[in-house]
């Protein structure tokens, strides 16, 4: 891999991770647990968020699919839960001492995050159902910057599974419109 | 009674859970060091060139004429050259996308050229064969049925 690409895929990465820690903070039930777990709602929150609503300009109100839309989406919650983080100005808990037997746990947790982000940034695209189905249809997604591209609303091409769910399209068209990858 | 049992059976729980982890834990280990270091050996390559290496320079050479002649936006006819369960079209139609696939048939199933040819759904200037153990081949659509009797007299 090379370094700025690397770095795109981490951009991708922060394009979740940042609206998914603003809807952490605005939500009481997520801000109450521990660093870790906040981090992982977050992410998760994030790509459904992104992802969910950029499906529904697009098929509502046929939003483009394009670098403006997909950044003034990631904002809005980022932007929120940092103005709500500034003004609770809550006292911060001191970071609880783990246990040697947790760090272990966190290691074991890190080497296997790292390997499987070494896969990612190593090599193309090889899995069959990826192939098959969401990344093939992120990439006519994303030419056509509509989440109803031709190939999906119109009878007689060659594709797998139409009916397929394209919240994972949506959030790969996300990250390569933002990135500018391929 | 039942609070005892209780505690047994998530002791039990929590003791099998534990041992499934460390077994895993060496499975686990020798994947992510063989991750990291093919990362590491491979640093400094771009997607171009892990792509070679993954799929052979070859066909990465055929992939890449077929994306020249096919526009972005335009559209192919797509012949299986092998068997289904090999999953070629399904493949080479990612690498293509967003150019639009139009499934053609198997090569199999041709008896005879020119009324197979004759055939096919109109539109596409081009037909694309795939194939699981070799390039793809990128045919026009006029040479289609003289291409087709050169396909089956080799086969």
């Amino acid at each position: 891999m090379i370094a700025a690409e690397a770095l795109a895929g981490l951009a991708g990465v922060a394009l979740f991770a940042a609206p998914g820690a603003g809807l952490a903070e605005l939500l009481p039930a997520v801000r109450a647990f521990g660093t870790g777990r906040r981090l992982a709602y977050a992410y998760l929150l994030g790509v459904a968020w992104t992802a969910g609503l950029l499906y529904a300009l697009s098929h509502f109100l046929a939003v483009p699919l394009r670098a403006p839309a997909i950044l003034a989406v990631a904002a809005v919650p980022a932007v929120a839960g940092a103005i709500s983080w500034l003004r609770r100005r809550r006292l911060r808990p001191g970071i609880p001492r783990l246990r040697l037997w947790e760090w272990l746990i966190v290691a074991v947790c890190a080497v296997i995050s790292l390997a499987v982000l070494c896969e990612a940034l190593t090599n193309p695209v090889i899995d069959w159902d990826g192939w098959m189905t969401w990344a093939a249809q992120a990439r006519y997604v994303r030419h056509e910057g509509t989440v109803d591209p031709a190939v999906l609303t119109q009878k007689g091409w060659y594709v797998s599974h139409p009916w397929y769910p394209l919240l994972l399209p949506v959030a790969m068209v996300a990250v390569l419109e933002t990135t500018r990858a391929d | 009674m039942l609070p005892r049992f209780g505690s047994v059976f998530q002791v039990l729980v929590l003791a099998l859970f534990a041992t499934s982890l460390l077994v895993a834990l060496e499975q686990a280990a020798k994947r992510s060091r063989v991750r990291i270091v093919l990362a590491a050996s491979h640093l400094g390559e771009d997607s171009r060139q892990a792509r070679r290496r993954v799929l052979g320079a070859r066909w990465v050479a055929a992939e890449e004429e077929i994306a020249r002649a096919v526009p972005v936006d335009g559209e192919y006819l797509l012949v299986d050259g092998g068997e289904e369960r090999d999953g070629a079209t399904l493949f080479l139609r990612y690498q293509l996308a967003p150019r639009r696939a139009r499934f053609a048939g198997r090569l199999s199933e041709v008896a005879d050229p020119p009324r197979w040819a004759a055939s096919l759904p109109s539109g596409a200037r081009w037909v694309v064969v795939a194939y699981s153990s070799r390039p793809p081949v990128l045919v026009g659509r006029a040479d289609l049925p003289r291409w087709l009797e050169g396909a089956l007299d080799r086969r």
